[in-house]
């Protein structure tokens, strides 16, 4: 069946509508410390053509990567908008003849959105692996397996198209063989299942990931604090986690630089059984992020710093109306140091916030951390100032954890709080106060 | 003209149509969204079945979830329970407190990104009809951004057929809670910040299957005391100190709606010798022997 013109007709007209939408992403001004880009405009070569009622626009392709390069500058196609995902952090808890397994949704960069995952099975560390789709999801329990038998597993994100664009970190589990079973189900129209009364064995929860040289992994568990982890050169952590119930925790971890900085926080659901050790593979814990200046003379240079896994590529994001991205890497102690020029940037608010990638995995996403493009630069204070206002911390103590949490629970809906308890300063206390406090939890 | 035109247009071709809309998408996204799942999927008047109030983030990660579940009058609500929840701290834990109405409010402290079950509704279906089951209009997330911004949010609604009773009504399977509540911490803090003069005591904790039914305090000069040798009673959290009780010990019990419990123990705030006494007899008893035994071997030794 021939395409006809009508069919064309309405493709332009579908297309220009979808193109007209407000999240349609255009070409934007590019600039380096040593070039500047201004006006691009994204096409396939066929250029673009506008109505006063539609715009259309040409295919947006990036037929290669680091072309037009020179020894000063380097134009990509795609002014690097680089389509990456975090790599799951994965989890597996051995039962009889399965594996039950989850991961944390692997996140997109650049407006990016995954679309499913691939679980990979195999008896070989390392692989060759097995593939199945199992959809857009964050757990899997993989059954039929062989009770003794150690399995490894890898989790793979794709994108709309089925296309895989990340590998986690492999997990293993050795499926043992029941000791208990579950009360038999009445027959009948109706059943009761009665769980028979076992004996409680606890059970642990092994994490384990990357974080930065001298720095101090914090794991919650269910938002109390468990366990500090200081961390070697290395910049590799272990904990385990030992007597628990058998149930579903939320495990937190974030860590704290050489700085002082904190690391954004991952979150893992591991559901743990009775007698069993789970582990939790390949939590890669985003960099931290600073910026010199709480306000920059536009045009003038801002510094962005943190920490991440030692000599990882690092991507600094800086959001605003002209989007930037720059790439850099962290030294041997996981130090890291970009300055740009704020000339294409706007007057006004931004923020910046970064990801690492190492050995094929990327980390989450980085606090977002903001500063200003004005008239003059203003430099940002000490840590130990920061610290002070860390928000959240309404009883001072430089933490916020469950006493913050009980004092806002108190006041919760009723009237006559004291005014620095209403965080967003609506004189009210609803969930947004609780929202803005559990963003900046410590534990 | 344009009518034959569409008809005209075919499979194929509108496939793609399909095609190049999705190859123009520069982003494709989704917003967060709260949903309920239903199993069975098939229910009878006299039915029990169960609702789970799932999250699915979407490309978001947040960090607080409240609003309001309506059901209609054909359903009757035996239990709600938060066994599997991704919530760990309950501003107001899922409860019914009106006719159809169960309203609830948490935080998700770090923020969480994916999907997760928040809580599980248990219904009985009351008589044959249509069950409807939707958010409130007060239904929100909150994003981990500092802000406590909220996220875009989808909130389908679930409806569905009650069928006429035929013989035994399916009853929905409910494991015992037979697990205690978690461990816990109480703290002791400055009453303050809660309006309150002196010291109070702060606690909280979970339970993993059938959810917390209250707490219940009590104190004791003793530090090791038993739990059935100790008077108890309700206390909530937080519980202001009065006389006497900076100088025991408090006990805090955690009990759940299975009638589980878990103990927690603080220590007294300040010296009290019957206290100390109860805490070190072994160690002064000894003293005491010793001291008496020396006294007659030096009595002997001066004679």
């Amino acid at each position: 069946m021939s395409i006809d013109r009508y069919t064309i007709s309405l493709s332009i007209i579908l297309v220009s509508a979808f193109l007209s939408a407000p999240h349609v992403v255009r070409a934007e001004d590019a600039s380096s410390q040593s070039y500047k880009i201004l006006a691009p405009v994204v096409t396939s070569g066929g250029g673009y053509a506008t109505s006063s009622s539609f715009s259309l626009f040409g295919v947006i392709s990036e037929f290669a990567h680091n072309t037009s390069t020179s020894l000063t500058f380097g134009s990509n196609p795609g002014f690097a908008a680089y389509t990456t995902v975090s790599t799951p952090t994965v989890s597996a808890t051995a039962g009889s003849g399965q594996v039950s397994l989850s991961w944390t949704a692997a996140q997109g960069f650049t407006g990016w959105t995954v679309g499913g995952y691939d679980v990979g099975q195999s008896t070989v560390s390392g692989g060759p692996y097995a593939y199945t789709a199992v959809g857009n999801v964050t757990s899997s329990t993989r059954s039929g397996l062989s009770n003794g038998s150690t399995y490894y597993f890898v989790i793979i994100p794709k994108d709309s198209f089925g296309n895989r664009i990340a590998t986690s970190t492999q997990v293993s589990a050795t499926p043992v063989a029941a000791t208990s079973t579950t009360g038999p189900a009445v027959g009948g129209g109706g059943s009761i299942s009665v769980s028979t009364t076992l004996p409680q064995v606890s059970a642990s929860v092994i994490l384990s990931g990357r974080a930065y040289p001298g720095s101090t992994v914090t794991i919650l568990k269910d938002s109390v604090l468990q366990s500090r982890v200081p961390v070697q050169e290395s910049a590799d952590f272990t904990s385990t986690i030992s007597n628990l119930q058998s149930g579903t925790y939320l495990f937190s971890v974030y860590a704290q630089d050489t700085n002082g900085n904190q690391s954004s926080t991952v979150t893992i659901p591991v559901t743990v059984v009775s007698g069993v050790t789970t582990s939790v593979n390949g939590i890669f814990l985003a960099p931290t992020i600073d910026v010199d200046k709480v306000q920059v003379k536009k045009g003038n240079p801002i510094r962005v710093f943190g920490q991440s896994s030692p000599e990882s590529a690092i991507t600094i994001a800086v959001n605003s109306d002209t989007e930037l991205f720059f790439q850099t890497a962290s030294d041997k102690y996981g130090v890291y140091s970009y300055s740009f020029l704020t000339a294409p940037l706007e007057i006004g608010d931004h923020s910046t916030h970064s990801n690492a990638a190492k050995s094929g995995e990327v980390s989450g996403s980085s606090r977002q951390i903001a500063f200003k493009v004005g008239s003059e630069d203003v430099l940002k204070g000490k840590m130990t100032d920061i610290k002070k206002s860390l928000r959240g911390d309404l009883n001072g103590d430089g933490r916020v954890n469950l006493i913050d949490f009980s004092i806002v629970a108190y006041w919760y809906k009723k009237k006559g709080f004291p005014a620095a308890y209403d965080l967003n300063n609506d004189k009210a206390i609803t969930l947004i106060d609780f929202s803005i406090m559990a963003s900046h939890w410590t534990g | 003209m344009t009518s034959r035109s569409w008809r005209h247009i075919g499979l194929a071709n509108m496939r793609y149509i399909l095609f190049l809309i999705v190859l123009f998408s520069p982003t494709v996204s989704f917003a967060a969204e709260l949903r309920f799942d239903q199993s069975p999927t098939t229910v009878r008047a006299g039915d029990t079945f169960i609702v789970d109030v799932t999250l699915q983030t979407g490309g978001d990660t947040i960090n607080a979830v409240e609003g309001s579940v309506h059901f209609s009058s054909e359903l009757s609500l035996s239990d709600v329970r938060l066994r599997g929840s991704v919530v760990p701290l309950w501003v107001a834990p899922p409860e019914k407190k009106e006719a159809g109405v169960v309203n609830f409010a948490g935080v998700l402290p770090g923020g969480y990104s994916g999907k997760g079950n928040l809580f599980t509704l248990v219904f009985s279906a009351n008589q044959k009809g249509t069950a409807r089951i939707s958010f409130g209009g007060n239904t929100a997330i909150y994003q981990n951004d500092g802000q406590g911004t909220a996220a875009t949010l989808a909130l389908p609604a679930l409806a569905f057929p009650i069928d006429a009773s035929i013989g035994t009504p399916n009853v929905v399977n409910i494991e015992k809670d037979v697990l205690p509540p978690e461990p816990f911490t109480p703290t002791v803090s400055a009453g303050e910040p809660f309006g309150l003069t002196g010291l109070v005591l702060v606690f909280t904790t979970q339970d993993k299957n059938s959810g917390i039914s209250r707490y219940d305090i009590s104190r004791s000069y003793h530090g090791t005391a038993k739990e059935s040798d100790l008077s108890w009673s309700a206390a909530q959290s937080p519980y202001k100190f009065v006389a006497g009780d900076s100088a025991q010990y408090l006990y805090v019990r955690a009990v759940d709606r299975a009638g589980n419990t878990r103990v927690a123990v603080v220590r007294p705030q300040e010296f009290s010798p019957i206290a100390f006494v109860f805490d070190w007899w072994p160690f002064l008893l000894l003293i005491t022997i010793g001291v008496v035994i020396l006294g007659t071997q030096s009595r002997r030794f001066l004679r």
